[in-house]
């Protein structure tokens, strides 16, 4: 793994290109479900998440992957802060992209993994999902989007416990003669 | 360094990340896992009950689920009672803390609500074998009965997320918590609760004191205990350091009960072993040697070291690292965060470990 990361490390500085429209647009229009990506974000965003990171936070951060990520690949120079410019100019004018056409990037993901699902089952067994586009569905308030959540209200067993029956055998430190050194303390 | 070997055996748990592990402590061939369905962060938990088959360890153990139980939220850890060998404890991103009877099907037997955010540890107390304690994102650690409706105890005295609690296997009035705020604390359940100062001379609620508390580096996320030597305590930060320390050099004294410790004392781990490339999920002793310790990181890998060869470099002024003789293996056939760890406590030298690749896997320690 430490080799495929490299390149992204020491990409040189890519070359700027004029039309920033279209650079920006195919930003958003980029799949991010190569592996390479996929396995970068979550070990970006998972230690964040796991640490209490807000979503804001983690939204951030994996926004800024993707513009660096992209910026390596494709060598069109893009920055976050432009790109975050550029959406809030084109966010009010933008069409509507409901459905197919343009393309909801993150729908597009979910597709993939789930045909992927489908397709390779039998020698590959993928992930169930992508890490990345659940975190973009939880960060956006879509998570009636993510698949397979069952719902599971509480219920109290109704059926009788059992009662314990056996004596636990000693731990492998309390037998005879296995303490190392005297304890501190008696009790 | 040793070359990579697969697994004893391995067990997928289909769909679902692993969080953690626990080994039976009655039956030699099962353990649990706790796991989370989309990495732990939407969706459902399962708890799976695991046994290795006929033919116990060699050649082919044979690692299967033999039951699962499923929950609303992702589950973060569990813990086995250490008096009934049917109860398991689980706990849960909704705050939730569930008890489970194994014998049972579908649902749990107990259900406490009182932590308000993701419960990510919960231990069960080796010697009062009737509490066991929790630690949550909302700053708490409670202490638990499985027959009282609600807690015994709560210690409101931390500031960041407790990532981690676990009882001393010594002496059963002792707690250490892991926390984010980058310390370790000792706390001595004896004591009674003092009246703190709150933030502009207000006066907090009485609450538990720590008896000690260390500066441990980065966020705390685990902790354990050698069950050989008292007040020995390991930890893992997301500095990707594994340290040692010697709680004995940080408590003032030790007498009915532990007073607080003199500032400074202590401050240093007795063994920082280097190694991991990123944060370090998961620590633990070994329970049949007391020099050995296994540990879980995101850098995909677990880890076994030589407590001693660390304690060594450590007071030669060189902390151990990778080579230098204190890591005693690579385990690195999980291809997803490793999260969860744990040894056999009747087959010695065998680890159980879990992942968010989907599997939980057996191997040797030393290979």
């Amino acid at each position: 793994m430490e080799s495929n990361q490299e390149p992204i490390l020491t990409q040189d500085a890519p070359t700027l290109h004029q039309d920033r429209d279209a650079i920006f647009q195919l930003l958003e229009s980029y799949d991010f479900s190569d592996p390479e990506f996929q396995a970068g974000i979550r070990s970006i965003v998972g230690p964040l998440q796991q640490t209490g990171a807000s979503m804001d936070q983690i939204l951030e951060t994996q926004q800024r992957a993707k513009v660096f990520y992209f910026s390596s690949k494709t060598g069109h120079a893009v920055s976050y802060e432009e790109y975050v410019e550029w959406r809030g100019r084109n966010r009010d004018s933008a069409q509507p992209t409901n459905g197919q056409s343009g393309g909801d990037p993150i729908q597009h993901d979910l597709a993939n993994v789930r045909n992927k699902t489908t397709t390779d089952a039998a020698t590959t067994e993928p992930y169930p999902a992508s890490f990345d586009s659940i975190v973009e569905l939880i960060t956006t308030g879509q998570t009636d989007k993510i698949p397979g959540i069952k719902d599971i209200p509480l219920k109290i067993n109704e059926e009788e416990p059992t009662a314990p029956t056996l004596k636990k055998p000693p731990k492998p430190w309390e037998k005879v003669g296995a303490r190392e050194e005297e304890e501190e303390e008696s009790h | 360094m040793i070359p990579p070997s697969p697994p004893v055996s391995r067990c997928r748990t289909q769909g679902f990340a692993g969080y953690n592990l626990a080994w039976s402590p009655f039956f030699e061939n099962k353990l649990a896992v706790a796991s989370s369905a989309n990495y732990g962060l939407v969706g459902n938990g399962r708890l799976h009950i695991m046994s290795l088959g006929p033919g116990a360890v060699a050649p082919s153990p044979g690692l299967m689920v033999e039951k699962m139980f499923d929950t609303q939220d992702g589950l973060y850890d569990l813990a086995w009672s250490e008096a009934h060998e049917n109860q398991i404890v689980t706990a849960s991103g909704d705050g939730s803390i569930k008890l489970w009877d194994v014998a049972l099907n579908d649902h749990p037997i107990r259900n406490w609500a009182e932590h308000t955010r993701e419960v990510f540890s919960v231990d069960w107390n080796n010697i009062k074998k009737e509490i066991f304690a929790s630690s949550s994102w909302d700053c708490s650690v409670k202490v638990w009965h499985p027959e009282r409706k609600t807690s015994l105890t709560t210690i409101q005295s931390h500031t960041a997320c407790v990532y981690a609690c676990a009882f001393s296997p010594h002496n059963p009035d002792l707690l250490a918590t892991g926390s984010g705020d980058g310390h370790l604390r000792l706390f001595d359940l004896r004591q009674p609760p003092t009246t703190g100062v709150g933030g502009g001379g207000a006066v907090a609620p009485p609450t538990l004191e720590p008896v000690a508390t260390l500066p441990v580096g980065g966020e705390v996320l685990c902790l354990d205990w050698n069950k050989y030597r008292p007040l020995t305590v390991a930890t893992g930060s997301t500095d990707r350091g594994v340290k040692v320390w010697d709680l004995r050099n940080a408590i003032g004294g030790v007498g009915k009960t532990l007073s607080t410790s003199l500032p400074g004392r202590g401050q240093m781990p007795v063994a920082a072993l280097l190694g991991h490339e990123y944060a370090v999920r998961k620590v633990a002793f070994s329970p049949h040697s007391a020099n050995l310790l296994a540990s879980a990181s995101y850098d995909m890998t677990a880890r076994v070291w030589d407590v001693d060869a660390g304690v060594q470099g450590m007071a030669s002024g060189m902390p151990a690292v990778g080579g230098s003789g204190a890591m005693r293996r690579v385990y690195d056939a999980h291809t997803e965060f490793v999260v969860g760890i744990g040894w056999s406590l009747f087959h010695e030298g065998l680890v159980a470990s879990t992942a968010w690749d989907c599997e939980t896997h057996l191997w040797g320690a030393m290979g």
